[in-house]
């Protein structure tokens, strides 16, 4: 059985102009161990589909619709009484089955605790041991994500670590009740590039060291060849394709896969290939397209993209893409 | 922590002597002098011996530095209105009476405040929050003299509740006490509620429910900590003020403390004894300010090293 089965899910933010539907209908499922990376650009909807599953929505963002089944527990909002018990069961898995590595180390740890006090609380929160207990398994985490001289860096402040080493403090966080999903939402977007390098570098050995699943958030393509078995593509709040890492980096299906593949330098090409940006801009999800939501901006777009969400088209068992290209009525 | 308390007490005796500097001159550019108004009762000898009493014959450069000497020294000198009495004596005895009437407030303001404060960041409830900022709006911009007035004639007069004059009982604290609260319950219930609505829409906060941490403790721990340093920063000030007295409140009330007899001596001139009030008022603003700075790099360690 799949460790997370995520069926339809739907999300909208209530705002003064209306609702945004942030994402629509997404289905994901993840087996134990696995490596799933989500690409889409800025606005996609890949942040907020990992939010809904945490139950880390902002106050005026809503499931409106879809099932989560996580470790064989049904944990979709709309399972539950009220928010309260949501929340109530919500925080049993949070930080401890389920975890999250955040975006910026600047921004995600609280100034004013000590590193100590931050590492431990999963810990407490969901381990029945003693602060003192709390206090060496931190150490031992912190040695585990390279932090040297752990027995003085602890008793430290978050501003009197470097951006690297904060990072390497939330994913700490985030190991800390050995989780059996980790979600990293672009843990490596805020770091400079050779801190980046040394941080995927973390992830990947403890991938190879754990059996956690993890669900990697990224717009880098770079990042998602070298850790993640599979792929999915979001495209305005939809997955556009899924497959796993060949089938997406060799046999691309979606427009906006091979659009995005195309950005994306060769280094080992000699002649100065010049990059191909997509135009155009992402929709408006106030309003969203009722067909793909890609149309305006693909090179092929025929009259019933405009008109009709494509279906799912499999190519596999695991390369799945939504596009209406792949009709078999279509101009190939 | 130690070098930057010093710092600070450093910092606070130069600000003492800037202002005993500046007050000793403002004094004297003041038309008249302790003796003028019984010009027409004094006979000039009497006058001028009067003036040698007191060293007020003197230059004026002259007498700020035997001021400055006598007070370094910690004499105050003696008041000139008010015949053999020690200016220090003086202070003695009517500082505890306004600082007993300025700590109930000072308690009745920061937990009135604060809680209100919390209470309309964080309800979903819009009543609640419009009702709160309502009060906090009025309490901010309407005269303490008016409320304290209408206070006193609705319990005091109207109802009976509470009486009106001097601070005999528990009971006589409580309508000049609330009337003194009552603006900075505003202050601090607009301060803490901007403040905490601010971090909780950090992302700390989220970070913190990440790790299934409860509602409650993510509000105490992550966010109060970090709502509360603007919040303890106005307080040092804002208890100063409390104890050393407001003039307005203790003469409607009648009670005999600092804030009734500092504007009495500086109708009479009576130099010595403003003298002594300033500087005794300074210092507890100033030692205040420290306080609460200090407090505020205990909460936030980047404030000591100035990051």
């Amino acid at each position: 059985m799949a460790l997370l089965e995520i069926k339809n899910l739907t999300t909208s933010f209530k705002i003064e102009q209306g609702s945004v539907q942030a994402v629509r209908d997404v289905s994901i499922s993840l087996e134990q161990g696995e490596v799933l990376g989500i690409v889409g650009e800025s606005g996609s909807g890949k942040s907020q589909t990992m939010f809904s599953l945490m139950g880390l929505l902002a106050d005026n963002g809503k499931v409106t619709d879809g099932t989560i089944i996580f470790d064989g527990q049904d944990i979709s909002p709309k399972n539950f009484k009220n928010k309260h018990e949501y929340d109530k069961a919500m925080r049993k898995i949070r930080g401890n089955t389920m975890s999250m590595i955040f975006q910026d180390p600047m921004t995600f740890l609280n100034q004013v605790l000590k590193i100590e006090t931050q590492l431990i609380e999963p810990l407490m929160n969901h381990k029945k041991i003693t602060k003192k207990e709390a206090r060496l398994k931190a150490l031992e985490l912190m040695r585990k994500v390279g932090i040297p001289s752990p027995e003085k860096r602890i008793d430290q402040y978050p501003f009197e670590f470097s951006g690297g080493m904060r990072q390497r403090i939330i994913i700490a966080i985030a190991l800390a009740c050995n989780p059996k999903l980790i979600i990293a939402d672009e843990p490596t977007t805020a770091l400079d590039v050779t801190i980046q390098a040394q941080v995927l570098e973390l992830i990947d050995s403890l991938r190879e060291e754990s059996s956690s699943s993890i669900i990697m958030i990224t717009h880098d393509l770079g990042v998602v060849a070298k850790l993640c078995d599979r792929v999915a593509i979001m495209y305005g709040g939809k997955i556009v394709e899924t497959g796993t890492d060949q089938e997406i980096f060799y046999d691309p299906k979606h427009p906006y896969t091979k659009g995005l593949l195309n950005c994306v330098a060769n280094p080992e090409d000699d002649v100065e290939e010049e990059l191909h940006p997509i135009p155009g801009s992402p929709p408006d999800l106030l309003d969203p397209p009722i067909g793909c939501p890609f149309v305006d901006r693909c090179e092929r777009a025929m009259r019933i993209c405009k008109l009709k969400m494509p279906d799912v088209t499999e190519f596999s068992s695991t390369h799945q893409c939504r596009c209406w290209l792949n009709h078999e009525k279509a101009v190939k | 922590m130690f070098k930057y308390t010093i710092k600070r007490i450093l910092v606070g005796i130069l600000t003492m002597f800037i202002l005993s500097t500046i007050t000793f001159f403002m004094m004297k550019i003041i038309p008249g002098n302790p003796f003028s108004q019984d010009n027409k009762v004094l006979t000039p000898k009497t006058y001028e011996a009067l003036e040698a009493k007191y060293g007020l014959d003197k230059p004026v450069v002259e007498q700020y530095f035997i001021y400055l000497n006598n007070a370094i020294r910690g004499d105050f000198g003696e008041s000139i209105s008010k015949t053999g009495q020690q200016v220090i004596d003086i202070v003695i005895r009517r500082a505890p009476v306004t600082a007993r009437l300025g700590s109930v407030a000072f308690v009745i303001a920061l937990t009135v405040g604060v809680t209100l404060g919390i209470i309309s960041a964080l309800t979903k409830k819009r009543w609640v929050n419009s009702l709160i900022t309502t009060f906090a709006t009025i309490g901010v911009s309407i005269p303490s003299f008016l409320l304290a007035i209408l206070a006193m004639i609705l319990f005091g007069v109207m109802l009976g509740w509470f009486p009106l004059v001097g601070l005999k009982t528990p009971l006589h604290y409580v309508l000049p006490a609330i009337a003194l609260a009552l603006n900075p319950i505003s202050m601090i219930t607009r301060l803490t509620r901007s403040s905490l609505r601010d971090v909780m829409s950090k992302d700390y906060i989220v970070l913190a429910k990440s790790k299934g941490t409860s509602e409650l403790w993510v509000i105490i721990k992550h966010g109060l900590k970090n709502a509360l340093l603007p919040v303890v920063t106005y307080c040092g000030p804002m208890f100063a003020f409390l104890v050393t007295g407001s003039f307005v409140i203790e003469s409607l009330f009648s009670v005999p403390g600092l804030g009734m007899e500092f504007t009495s001596s500086v109708i009479n001139r009576d130099y010595t004894l403003i003298m002594g009030l300033t500087l005794f008022l300074g210092a507890i603003v100033i030692i205040m300010n420290i306080v609460s700075d200090i407090a505020a790099a205990m909460i936030d360690p980047r404030i000591k090293l100035g990051k």
